[in-house]
């Protein structure tokens, strides 16, 4: 029983990220505009909604057992992390995608109302994409953080090095090149806390030798 | 997880260590302050000229209800708490699946609609047309939004059917486990009002309840669970 938990724990804590790595593979490093095709965007964004819960999920399991403060509040940020970077999934990919699409079908002369519209989106002038763009990409550097600082005297330095620096570049974006770096670093430096040899572990290792 | 919380002027739960004023306020506050807002859901005519009108109202409605989800999602997971099931597959599972696509839908349907619609008042008449058919679909019949509200609203049912379910095994009060049944079904009617607000009032009513019966007689929200120390 504690044997499958544990492989089952470690499924979902490497599964999740490296699943994220290959979406940011996957990602175009530009979104799509009028007459782009735009099957690829909207399905790996719809993809991403799993792989949110699953970052979620991730993240819970980092800090389960764990009762320090900043173990408090990381399972409280996951929430509000979880909703915000969501919404900026659902406007950003999902909406910004149906609606090029949708507008691929309109007569030339219509489509201006929708570049507008695409435009309108994700646009850097637009101070409400900046919020939502900006505010869920600090609220996941927030919680990751607390994750990190939750782990402080069980984890190796590097790990948490390696980390806290995914989890920053993370914040920049999950389409190429940043996303699959920040997701590569985060998923290394959670090998190396969770394979990391234990006490036990090493008490054993060294009465066989 | 796994140390039940004892502590004077906390409340029962293994989760969250919260002092039990907060507790309550989080458990029933949220359903109710959720199902009285579903009444102000806007519900304008289908037309260019209506949802343009009511554009910034139907953004700023949905911004506000994806806050609210998201506390009416921790009420539930306190709720399963104190049933000695926040940990359970359901509900992870069913919560994590609602606050996603549930929240997804909200935002693709209420915010992007709203959006398009109030960028469609500074176009010309031809172009608000070409965006209203756009977006017209989001709400209702665009295939990938609809799959994102059936998916949102099977977390909230297999949640809550969970919930009712282990209540009513765990021998809680009837009204208690039939109000979070209701809470289920109503929400498969839709989320604006009227289903909305019941789906969220039978939730609050079930909250409340197991709140009352477990004031009154402590450890009597649930007679036979495995709870080890009396609420305070």
């Amino acid at each position: 029983m504690v044997r499958s938990r544990r492989t089952w724990r470690r499924v979902v804590l490497l599964g999740v990220p490296s699943l994220y790595v290959l979406l940011g593979v996957l990602h175009p490093t530009a979104n799509p505009e009028l007459g782009d095709e735009t099957d690829l965007f909207v399905g790996l964004h719809i993809a991403q909604l799993f792989l949110i819960m699953g970052l979620g999920y991730v993240l819970w399991l980092l800090v389960e057992g764990v009762a320090n403060r900043a173990a408090s509040v990381a399972r409280a940020l996951i929430l509000p992390f979880v909703v915000a970077y969501t919404a900026l999934d659902a406007i950003l990919g999902i909406a910004w995608g149906i609606a090029a699409e949708t507008a691929n079908d309109l007569p030339a002369e219509d489509q201006r109302g929708a570049g507008r519209l695409v435009h309108e989106l994700i646009s850097g002038s637009d101070p409400r994409g900046l919020i939502l763009y900006w505010g869920a990409g600090l609220l996941w550097l927030a919680v990751a953080l607390a994750v990190v600082a939750a782990l402080k005297d069980t984890a190796p330095i590097g790990a948490l090095v390696s980390m806290s620096l995914g989890a920053a570049v993370f914040t920049l974006g999950h389409a190429p090149p940043v996303g699959p770096i920040g997701m590569g670093l985060l998923l290394l430096g959670i090998a190396w806390a969770e394979f990391r040899p234990r006490p036990a572990e090493m008490l054993s290792q060294a009465g066989g030798t | 997880m796994s140390n039940l919380q004892t502590s004077p002027g906390t409340g029962p739960g293994t989760l969250w260590h919260l002092p039990t004023r907060t507790r309550r306020l989080l458990l029933i506050g949220p359903p109710l302050v959720l199902a009285g807002y579903t009444v102000l859901h806007p519900q304008p005519d289908h037309n260019v000229e209506a949802l343009m009108d009511a554009s910034t109202w139907f953004m700023v409605f949905h911004m506000i209800q994806l806050g609210l989800v998201g506390l009416v999602a921790i009420s539930v997971f306190l709720l399963a708490d104190e049933l000695h099931r926040a940990s359970a597959w359901p509900t992870c599972l069913g919560m994590g699946i609602f606050l996603v696509f549930f929240s997804a839908y909200d935002t693709l349907a209420g915010i992007g609609t709203g959006l398009a619609m109030q960028t469609a008042r500074e176009l010309p008449a031809s172009q608000q047309e070409a965006l209203f058919d756009i977006v017209q679909d989001w709400p209702a019949f665009e295939p990938w939004v609809i799959w994102l509200s059936l998916l949102g609203t099977f977390g909230w049912v297999l949640t809550l059917g969970y919930l009712a379910f282990v209540s009513r095994a765990a021998g809680a009060s009837r009204a208690q486990w039939a109000f979070l049944g209701l809470a289920a079904f109503f929400f498969l009617l839709g989320h604006p009002a009227p289903f909305g607000t019941l789906a969220f009032g039978s939730l609050f009513i079930a909250a409340l309840v197991h709140e009352w019966r477990a004031s009154r007689v402590p450890g009597g929200a649930l007679p036979d669970t495995s709870r080890t120390a009396p609420a305070k």
